[in-house]
């Protein structure tokens, strides 16, 4: 297990420095710079804003100065925003994104694998055709339309939640809900087909000869077996939550570190892009690894396997 | 990789449409005329009529937006419109403006000008004092203006000052601080001092970008000052509370402001963000009190509190006339007149008045205080008649005879760029160049910080959508722009412009108005549309300053009613 750690460990330090490498070139080589000017700024203006933030060094120069920067754990400051550090930015937004992500994906493989499971279970029943109409509604409606949506009729027309901001639980009501909604969908198809699938398998033929109660053969056995591919899907999933919400963030106007991203690519804000970047790929790497491992707990085969 | 790959992705992906949506969030219009003679749109709405028998709510609350985040709220650095309207409620401007455009006593209780224009003297008000209780003294004043100008700092606009004596020279390290023409004569007066007659000084005053910052903050500070909620000091109606970036900023009354007593909101909330949907729903709900509505949302606002400003701004072609075919000028005509200003003025902005015929927008001053655009009239003229078209079919034939081209190599010859926010419109003048001219151009969407550089460069071929602003009421501030980038190199425009710089009153407007002559008959700036911004302001505010230039709106007078 310790050999497969520090190799994982090394890998993914290869990997980082691979993604830092190619963001830091395919982020120059996107024509526009940083600096907020307008075009009556004279050159020497705009030279001596190059020269602070050492724009004017051949890329090669920049990319090396960088990465030591980066070996020392600088991440720098915003070249866009004055005085925004990548490192604030990062501690400010992060645990905003993961309340709305991680409650999001709570929420709906929550609620997601309860209907699913009853959908499997009532097969072809009135449950089973709301949890497939849910699931193709979740599928093809985006979340930032079911999110408007749930804004316009809770927060505007009812006033039950506030529309917008972040000022306490209240606030996160409506965000995790809409981005809970297509989770919700994937979930429920997925345990959905899921369960039937396992339904068929011989073990529970023999568990039901045995002579087991159905409460007991759907928690031993069909339950067990039919999460294996929910597992699977988490790594993923979690990998995502931190950024993938910024839409939900928009429309709710939460400070999160998603629409920090968004914001850094608009500005052509090198630093904020570059640091925001290599910090999202380690917490992907890191949501892999952990699955990984989750994986050998929930199925003893991998773990003999290995 | 793939994963990141992916991401990449999605959020290119994602920040089109961010940018799709911010594009709504543009100027607009409605059906109302400009507003040509006055030039401050101020829209209190109650005036001393209206406001009989109306009661102050319990609770003085106005709820404001951004759609950006401001970059900073140091009045020396920002370089951001919508941002100089929370620096101007934090940082008192020199000098305030009266509903009709003149000054008014601000930070600074008198405003003279010698007789050559170049000196300019401002009596500072007794008694004011900094948020933290402490007094604002001509130190202040003077050490600001040294700041801005202090290459240390690198104000990116920091070229706004040099038209003040030695300015440009400190900057550049060739002068001292104290040679700069910004002198404290005595502990309440100072002396602004400009290379140049400066008739329009006074409107600078008027400015956001002028406002005295307290010398202890910006010292502490730094190049920090006014980036953070704990790194303002206010001399303005209010004090900033809390600043969650990118999210929300909270205003509070400023007790030690030297107008206190006549400001009646405790509180300003501002929301930062560019999503119209949310912004609609605050409004609906009462959480906005006043709110900018896009064309395309009027329908939503119909029956609404509306008010129209009309702002000073222009927007143009530019053509590249380094490019083979742009160089003809016969072509560039060609292109001008086949583009019907009038009838995309009334499609896509629904009002007519806004087509652009000058580059100077209405509301500048021009000949005995009287209006520049009523007086210079229409310079160009294009396809709104019809007898024209023919005319402009004729130039472009002659142009490409002259280059012995045909329409097929032209259209392989250059290419359309625009902003995303400016892509109907550019889509409009490519159908009209079609349908007028018969050839047909290709329009690319680029990114702010994409084309500006191509701009300054001289890389592009015609950007649709460019525009100019100017904190002043005078022509130089929609035209000095094309002096400065350096660009075109006309003899006669030079010595024009420079001329212009030397000469005061109706000889320099008159000197103005012959350039722009000059500009427009070279046909390298088509000038497009004029701008007015719709506003939605909610039954129970009252007060609401709205402004055709500079800051655009002011909440110091705001009041809120049952």
């Amino acid at each position: 297990m310790l050999r497969y750690t520090v190799k994982r460990f090394l890998s993914m330090l290869l990997t980082l420095f691979l993604v830092a490498t190619a963001t830091f070139f395919l982020m120059h080589a996107i024509p526009g710079q940083p600096f907020e000017i307008s075009r009556e700024t004279p050159e020497s203006v705009r030279e001596a804003l190059e020269k602070e933030y050492g724009l004017d060094q051949p890329v090669w120069k920049q990319y090396l100065t960088y990465m030591n920067n980066l070996l020392h754990g600088e991440f720098g400051t915003s070249m866009k925003y004055k005085g925004q550090t990548v490192a604030g930015e990062v501690t400010g937004g992060m645990p905003v994104s993961a309340i709305i992500g991680f409650g999001g994906v709570l929420v709906g493989c929550i609620i997601g694998s309860v209907l699913g499971s009853i959908a499997a279970l009532k097969n072809k029943g009135v449950v089973d055709y709301v949890v497939i109409i849910l699931a193709i509604l979740g599928v093809s409606v985006p979340n930032f339309v079911f999110g408007s949506l749930i804004q316009r009729y809770f927060a505007v027309e009812w006033s039950l939640f506030p529309i917008q901001g972040w000022r306490g639980w209240t606030y996160a009501i409506l965000p995790i809900a809409a981005a809970a909604f297509t989770n919700i969908a994937y979930y429920a198809r997925m345990l959905r087909t899921s369960m039937l699938d396992t339904m068929g398998q011989d073990y529970i033929y023999t568990a039901k000869s045995k002579g087991l109660t159905q409460g007991e053969i759907v928690r031993r056995h069909m339950l067990r077996n039919s999460f294996l591919p929910l597992v699977t899907s988490l790594g993923p999933m979690c990998a995502g939550v931190l950024t993938g919400n910024f839409v939900i963030e928009k429309i709710f106007n939460i400070p999160g570190i998603g629409q920090s991203m968004i914001l850094a690519i608009q500005n052509s804000d090198y630093t904020m892009i570059m640091g925001l970047t290599i910090i999202f790929s380690f917490i992907s790497i890191i949501c892999y690894f952990i699955v990984d491992i989750v994986y050998g707990l929930v199925d003893p085969r991998i773990r003999v396997a290995k | 990789m793939k994963a990141s790959a992916k991401k990449l992705l999605s959020l290119v992906l994602a920040l089109a449409m961010v940018f799709a949506l911010v594009a709504c969030g543009g100027t607009n219009a409605n059906n109302n005329a400009g507003n040509t003679g006055n030039n401050t749109a101020n829209n209190d709405q109650t005036g001393d009529t209206g406001s009989e028998g109306e009661t102050l709510a319990a609770e003085q609350v106005f709820g404001f937006f951004l759609n950006n985040e401001p970059g900073t709220l140091d009045p020396w650095v920002n370089n951001n419109g919508e941002a100089s309207q929370v620096i101007a409620a934090l940082h008192e401007p020199m000098l305030r403006r009266d509903g009709d455009g003149n000054w008014a006593p601000g930070l600074m209780t008198d405003y003279q000008m010698n007789e050559d224009h170049t000196v300019h003297t401002l009596t500072l008000r007794e008694g004011a004092k900094w948020s933290d209780g402490t007094d604002i003294t001509v130190d202040d004043i003077v050490y600001s203006y040294q700041r801005a100008l202090d290459p240390e700092l690198g104000s990116s606009i920091a070229y706004r000052y040099f038209p003040i004596l030695n300015a440009e020279a400190f900057y550049m390290g060739e002068a001292t601080a104290e040679e700069l023409g910004v002198k404290a004569v005595d502990d309440k007066t100072i002396e602004i001092t400009t290379t140049e007659p400066c008739d329009f000084f006074v409107d600078m005053m008027m400015s956001a970008g002028f406002a005295p910052v307290q010398k202890a903050a910006a010292e502490e500070y730094g190049d920090l000052y006014g980036t953070d909620v704990d790194k303002v000091v206010s001399s303005g109606p209010f004090v900033l509370t809390e600043w969650t970036h990118q999210n929300s900023m909270v205003l509070e009354k400023n007790e030690n402001y030297w107008d206190a007593e006549n400001v009646k909101l405790e509180r300003v909330d501002i929301t930062i963000t560019t999503d119209t949907n949310t912004l609609t729903g605050m409004y609906q709900s009462g959480q906005l009190g006043a709110m900018r509505v896009s064309n395309d949302m009027l329908d939503v606002f119909a029956g609404e509190n509306m008010v129209t400003n009309t702002r000073m701004k222009v927007t143009f072609i530019e053509f590249n006339p380094n490019n083979e075919y742009l160089a003809n000028k016969n072509i560039r005509e060609a292109f001008s007149i086949a583009f019907n200003r009038t009838l995309m003025a009334e499609q896509i902005m629904g009002n007519g008045e806004l087509a652009a015929y000058g580059l100077v927008p209405p509301g500048v001053l021009g000949l005995d205080g009287g209006d520049f655009r009523e007086q210079a009239g229409n310079v160009v003229t294009d396809a709104n008649d019809p007898a024209e078209i023919e005319h402009a079919k004729e130039l472009l034939q002659t142009g490409l005879d002259e280059l012995g081209k045909t329409v097929e190599d032209l259209q392989e010859g250059f290419s359309i760029q625009c902003l995303a926010g400016g892509q109907t419109q550019a889509e409009a003048i490519q159908n009209m160049w079609k349908t007028n001219l018969g050839v047909e151009m290709p329009v690319s969407v680029l990114e702010m910080n994409v084309i500006l550089p191509m701009l300054m460069e001289g890389t592009f071929d015609c950007v649709i959508g460019g525009g100019q602003d100017s904190d002043y009421r005078d022509p130089q501030g929609f035209m000095q722009f094309i002096y400065d980038e350096g660009k075109w190199d006309n003899e006669e425009f030079l010595s024009l412009v420079e001329l212009a710089h030397t000469q005061v009153g109706n000889e320099r407007i008159q000197t103005w108005m012959d350039i722009e002559k000059l500009v427009l008959e070279n046909f390298i700036y088509i000038p497009q549309l004029y701008a007015e911004n719709n506003w939605a302001i909610a039954q129970n505010v009252r007060g609401l300053d709205i402004f055709n230039y500079g800051y655009e709106i002011d909440f110091k007078n705001v009041y809120i009613v049952e």
